[in-house]
């Protein structure tokens, strides 16, 4: 009968579900050359919007830096392409039965890279103790600081065993310590890490590949590890080349310039798809775009103008136009693709006359000669945007110029301020020098939103940093980090969506899928959604096409 | 870029080559078929029926059946993922340490246990669930009566259908909300739903196509004939299925639909010669995935298994989207020993719009739904997510499927927490 095969097969598909759950892997890669057949060779060149501040895993706080380090750094454990947490470092663990302490032991073949003080030095139990200090110490500016405020204790146990002990058993502990491990030994000063140490721009790392220079350009070149302990990486070197233009940066793929482009622009990823040179390779990271309110603004701390802003731009006009469709309008602080994403809220609709009628109930009833709003001393309701664009990013500029529009409409000025995006981190982060800002944020699976809506993460390089302050927000979160129930976890975030979809501390705009654009010489090429270059020695380029790669 | 094509929309060309010309009406509403977005279709050709020539209006009717037709074969498709999706969910549930005793478990755990066809199990879990204290006299009515029915499949004896209530019905909104504890609030959803809209369909796309197949002229008449056979078939009326397509003259329709139509007919009786007929059809794909269908013994289900790993090879770029979407389907349903998910992954994404790679009016639903079976069945959560989420904008009842999915990759995610800032 046509309806019974599906429930037939389905028993066999349990069966094997259930034999594979009963074995625990914990592969090691022991292999000193990889055994797949694959040639190596070559060179890798790929485009990035924007240069890495920082080049090390402890004080970069951005995605560009997150894909650098994650070819440079290794952890004690790492995450396989089916998202299970696997030996890295570390070669096997236990835990305690109460789930708090977890002892690493560690292998033993493992190098820091070749440089300077560093070189050949082996990778020892000191090295995890001091970087977890190294995070902990309150002189270190790290976006790290709150995730392991959790670590109650580091020891080494002896030279190859390190132990780490959780103040309290929390969800995916494991996972949770897959922080990237830095040789404490090679900084200037071993106990805390400041933004301008050396070792920031030269850092000396485990990974698959180590940094031969970073060129006056601001290209970072690295090169294969030859002792990485998976193996050695097929593909000789790797390149990251920043742009401060994003078309240029597609230019360079189109003109081999480049050989790949991690995020391409929305706009062009039809002209790329029709390159029969280049492969397309959508990835979800789930992360959303979102204009950022500074709640230290006394204009902006008040709800209504938040929501006034919301309702006053029309998210999906503005997808549709300068996106061309290729994204989704969002409700809350999630990506659609997450388990947190409360389906029950709907985004704000355009309402001009809602938002209006918003900003009326603020106080701001009385408009100046030019049709702006005017606030209680007589000034226009007036704010400056910071953008983060160096030179050219047509999407983005229309969007804000479009945003512009659109709170002109409704009695607000927006002044725009394009900022290279150093300078932009230091407004926005440090100096908290703005009113609005946009920007988006990317997430792993954990659906972690505490460093950015908790009331204390508000100093210098914290998430924060719009000075957003709600007990009951914060009692959340404290709730949803202590919980070891899943799916309490889960009411809890959606709850969250709720509470900051009605707060409107951001304007929240929309996710858009990710695309990396790759030259099909490339190839066995697999992307972890966030941090993407997780597998990346296990790419490699056919010996033919070696020759020719961009310069 | 390519916009989304079927062979369905080859159909209705074929069709308008034996009708008159085609009402420019009629227009709009092929163009709305063209973009998956059937529901529209439907009203454009409502809108205009009672102005339509007879011949037009057998177009419009073949066009109503259709989008009937490819709405109830959306939503098999979302009831296989749905169902694999809540068992994994319900175990999810059951392996929390904190509400082992939670009522509604063995309740849900036995719906779907009866939908995936583990009627053993469903029977147990059932009985178990109509027996429960915790549960109210309907609940419990409800239990004695699915139970009922998984008795009776375990016995491989005739039983009555259930459906569950859709019409009329917010289905956003769960069968059961648990917020006894309101830090965690639980939300159970009727497999039955998804089942009960495909039916739904399934008898929508009869009542559209009986017509033609009974009045309707010429090539409308033998194209309503094998949709209404292909409607019967997957309603499990094999008998109906042959004998609506008895009378029509198959050769006519062309080599594949003539082979597809005797894979239907194979259906209602054992045919002397099942190896002579798999032999004569089987390089017909669309006629292979029905086999699949069929689930056939020796000597033809080893033969199947190789042509059907096979099938891929044969998809050029243009093939036919819901076809590789069915093939990705049964690839899964074979399981991961079979060919692995990422492989079917690789094969599904070459037919997909990657600029547009989640929107219905650039890929075809159904293979959208493959793919999102494909990305779960990978781990890929994020990715099937997402395609649900932009599937619901448009069809209803999704939102149980949506809601266990979370609630799985809540379970299994091991992340490290981790949230950075890009420009």
């Amino acid at each position: 009968m046509p309806n019974m095969p599906k429930m037939e097969v389905y028993m066999k598909r349990a069966m094997v579900a259930v034999l594979l759950a009963g074995a625990v892997v914990l592969p090691a890669f022991g292999a000193e050359n990889r055994q797949d057949g694959f040639p190596n060779g070559g060179r890798l060149v790929y485009g990035e919007y924007g240069r890495p501040a920082t080049l090390d895993p402890i004080t970069s706080n951005d995605m560009v830096g997150l894909r650098v380090t994650e070819l440079l750094f290794n952890g004690l454990v790492s995450f396989s392409p089916k998202n299970e947490v696997v030996a890295d470092l570390a070669e096997s663990w236990e835990v305690s039965p109460d789930n708090r302490v977890y002892t690493f032991k560690l292998r033993r073949d493992i190098l820091w890279h070749g440089s300077s003080g560093a070189a050949g030095r082996r990778v020892t139990a000191d090295d995890f103790v001091g970087t977890l200090d190294l995070i902990q110490n309150p002189r270190t500016l790290t976006p790290l600081k709150a995730p392991y405020e959790l670590v109650a204790d580091t020891r080494r146990v002896s030279e190859d065993t390190v132990s780490i002990t959780l103040k309290r058993p929390i969800v995916n502990g494991l996972g949770r310590l897959s922080f990237k491990v830095v040789p404490t030994f090679a900084l200037q000063n071993p106990d805390f890490f400041a933004r301008d140490d050396p070792f920031s721009q030269k850092p000396v790392g485990t990974g698959p590949y180590r940094l031969r220079e970073v060129t006056p350009e601001g290209d970072v070149v690295m090169d294969a590890n030859q002792s990485y302990h998976r193996g050695r990486p097929h593909i000789d070197e790797v390149v990251l080349k920043p742009f401060a233009d994003r078309n240029v940066l597609t230019q360079s793929l189109l003109f081999n310039s480049t050989d790949m482009i991690v995020q391409l622009n929305a706009r062009d990823i039809a002209q790329v798809e029709g390159d029969k040179r280049f492969n397309l390779y959508p990835y979800n990271a789930l992360s959303y775009t979102f204009f950022g309110h500074n709640l230290q603004n006394p204009h902006l701390r008040k709800k209504e103008v938040r929501q006034a802003i919301a309702y006053a731009v029309n998210r999906q006009e503005m997808l549709d136009s300068f996106y061309e469709s290729r994204g989704t309008v969002i409700s809350g602080p999630f990506a659609p693709g997450s388990w947190a994403y409360n389906l029950d809220v709907k985004p704000l609709s355009f309402d001009p006359v809602r938002a209006k009628e918003l900003l009326a109930r603020a106080g701001y009833t009385r408009s100046g000669a030019d049709g702006y709003l005017m606030t209680e001393d007589g000034s226009p309701l007036q704010f400056t945007l910071k953008v983060p664009i160096e030179k050219e990013n047509e999407t983005i500029k229309r969007v804000v110029l479009a945003f512009q529009n659109y709170l002109k409409q409704v009695g607000v000025k927006v002044d725009l301020e394009f900022r290279e995006w150093q300078a932009w981190q230091e407004d926005v982060f440090v100096n908290h020098d703005f009113d609005l800002m946009i920007a988006e944020w990317a997430f792993d699976d954990s659906a972690d939103i505490s460093t950015l809506f908790h009331s204390k993460e508000t100093g210098a390089w914290r998430n924060n940093f719009i000075a957003y302050s709600n007990p009951e927000v914060d009692g959340l979160i404290i709730e949803a980090k202590t919980t070891l129930d899943r799916e309490k976890q889960r009411t809890i975030n959606q709850k969250l969506h709720a509470l900051l979809a009605e707060d409107q501390p951001y304007t929240f705009l929309w996710t858009v899928t990710n695309y990396a654009a790759i030259h099909k010489k490339v190839r066995h090429v697999d992307i972890q959604p966030f941090k993407f270059f997780t597998f990346v020695d296990g790419w490699y380029i056919p010996t033919k096409e070696q020759a020719g790669s961009p310069e | 870029m390519r916009i989304a094509t079927t062979t369905l929309v080859c159909v209705l060309l074929l069709l308008e080559r034996f009708a008159t010309a085609a009402e420019p009406d009629l227009a709009g509403a092929r163009e709305l078929f063209r973009q998956n977005r059937w529901a529209e279709a439907r009203e454009a050709i409502a809108s205009k029926m009672g102005s339509l020539s007879p011949a037009d209006r057998d177009q419009a009717r073949f066009l109503l059946g259709l989008s009937h037709v490819r709405e109830a074969e959306l939503y098999r498709a979302l009831s296989f993922l749905s169902t694999d999706v809540g068992l994994a969910y319900m175990k999810e549930l059951a392996l929390s340490k904190e509400r082992r005793a939670l009522p509604w478990l063995p309740l849900f755990r036995g719906f779907y246990q009866l939908d995936a066809g583990r009627y053993e199990e469903a029977e147990s879990a059932l009985s178990e669930a109509a027996l429960s204290k915790s549960l109210t006299a309907e609940w419990k009515n409800l239990a004695s009566a699915r139970r009922d029915v998984a008795r009776s499949l375990k016995g491989r004896r005739p039983s009555a259908i259930v459906e569950a209530e859709v019409e009329g019905v917010d289905l956003d909104v769960p069968d059961v909300e648990d917020a006894s504890d309101p830090k965690k609030i639980l939300r159970f959803f009727d497999p039955l739903r998804l089942e009960t809209l495909e039916r739904r369909a399934w008898k929508s796309a009869l009542s559209e196509l009986s017509p033609l197949a009974q009045e309707g002229q010429g090539m409308a008449n033998k194209l309503g004939r094998y949709y209404a056979g292909y409607a019967h078939f997957f309603l499990g009326e094999t008998a109906e299925a042959a004998s609506v397509l008895e009378p029509i003259d198959l050769p006519a329709l062309g080599p594949d639909y003539h082979a597809r139509a005797r894979v239907i007919k194979a259906a209602s009786s054992e045919p002397e010669d099942l190896a002579a007929l798999w032999e004569s059809t089987r390089n017909y794909p669309e006629a292979v995935l029905l086999w699949n269908e069929l689930t056939p013994g020796e000597p033809v289900a080893t033969t199947l298994s190789e042509r059907l790993k096979a099938l891929p090879q044969s998809f050029r770029e243009s093939a036919d989207e819901t076809m590789v979407g069915r093939w990705g389907l049964a690839a899964l349903s074979r399981g991961p020993l079979w060919l692995e998910s990422k492989e079917v992954v690789v094969v599904l994404s070459r037919h997909r719009n990657h600029a547009n790679k989640n929107k219905i009016e650039w890929n075809d639903p159904l293979l959208l739904v493959a793919l999102a079976a494909a990305n779960y069945s990978n781990n890929d959560y994020p990715q099937a997510l997402e395609t649900l989420f932009e599937l619901a904008k448009s069809f209803e009842g999704l939102r149980g499927l949506q809601w266990n999915l979370q609630g799985v990759y809540a379970a299994r995610q091991k992340a490290a927490g981790d949230a950075r800032i890009a420009n």
